[in-house]
């Protein structure tokens, strides 16, 4: 059986490129209403934590057209699979209101189109998830049971 | 003709047989995968009834592939669906859910159950995609190579909102499939 590198070796630059490419072409919305694109935010929150229900990491983002605007916030997780990963989106048609609602999500993933090829080339060249021979991965030890901000900053054009 | 790059295969161009696979890869076991990604749901028995249908998209270069399945102990059917976009040189693939195409739009498919609570590896979709559907090729106006499926464009040509049945199956053949 294939391996490959666990999600929880992810390190905190990876976890924001990641964060960069998969809300890249960003469609947030809530029932078919656009809220921004990923070019009108001005405020980025990241942070992780461990999935706990699965293995591997789950992140919320929080986001803002300003700075001082409320906060919108989406969710998904990166989960360790046997031989792939999967992108799971949080939301309430995956997971129970008991899990969700302390999120205090605002925008559904699921509703955000990320391109296959693209996704998938990422984590294959960039991160390396099928290619073992390199370097011998760590575990990020900054990913706990406790949300671990990787970022947040605001975003100047 | 869709909106598409030279190097990938328009979507307007996968065989109903494609089609089928593809719904194959994404249930397998003809279904059986759901009960295993769903929270606080009862199991749902044995799968015994598919459709697959593709109905017409808003989007160019795009379809919208509507799945049904009935259940052995399930009055109600469960109907989800998925998108296929070209997008220049890529594909999206995305659950039809409220959140991507707009409550209105949802309850007019008839969709009842958002498919992104199912799982999806990123790399044997986009095998799926490369290795069994050749949706990417390196010749320069590589659609051209594939002609578009006659019925589907069939019902994309005409106005409203129709569909056909690429695949409609009952109990054993779903087992066969599976």
């Amino acid at each position: 059986m294939e391996r490959i590198r666990s999600i929880l070796t992810l390190t905190d630059d990876e976890i924001i490129s990641t964060v960069d490419l998969l809300l890249k072409i960003s469609r947030p919305v809530i029932d078919g209403v656009e809220l921004m694109s990923s070019g009108d935010m001005r405020y980025r929150k990241i942070e992780v934590k461990s999935a706990e229900i699965v293995p591997g990491i789950i992140f919320r983002i929080s986001y803002a057209e300003e700075v001082n605007s409320k906060k919108d916030v989406v969710s998904f997780i990166l989960e360790d699979g046997i031989n792939d990963i999967f992108i799971l989106p949080v939301n309430r048609a995956r997971y129970t209101a008991d899990f969700v609602n302390p999120l205090n999500i605002t925008s559904n993933f699921a509703g955000i189109d990320q391109p296959v090829r693209e996704v998938y080339m990422f984590f294959a060249e960039n991160l390396q998830l099928w290619n073992l021979s390199i370097v011998p991965f760590s575990i990020n030890n900054n990913i706990k049971d406790d949300w671990y901000t990787v970022e947040e900053k605001i975003i100047i054009d | 003709m869709a909106a598409i790059g030279n190097n990938i295969r328009d979507v307007y161009s996968l065989t109903n047989e494609e089609i089928i696979g593809l719904v194959d890869f994404i249930f397998p076991d003809g279904g059986g995968n759901m009960e295993t990604v769903m929270y606080n749901r009862k199991a749902m028995k044995v799968v015994i009834y598919r459709k697959i249908e593709i109905v017409p998209s808003f989007d160019e270069g795009s379809i919208f592939c509507r799945v049904t399945f009935g259940f052995s102990d399930e009055s109600k059917s469960l109907v989800t669906g998925f998108e296929l976009l070209s997008n220049l040189d890529d594909y999206c693939f995305t659950s039809l859910s409220k959140a991507y195409i707009g409550d209105a739009y949802f309850k007019k498919l008839g969709i009842n159950f958002d498919f992104s609570a199912f799982n999806i590896e990123i790399r044997a979709l986009y095998k799926h995609l490369e290795d069994n559907l050749k949706m990417w090729g390196d010749e320069f106006a590589y659609y051209e190579q594939f002609p578009q499926n006659p019925e589907m464009m069939k019902v994309f040509n005409s106005k409203g909102l129709g569909s056909y049945i690429v695949q409609e199956v009952h109990s054993p053949v779903i087992e066969q499939i599976s």
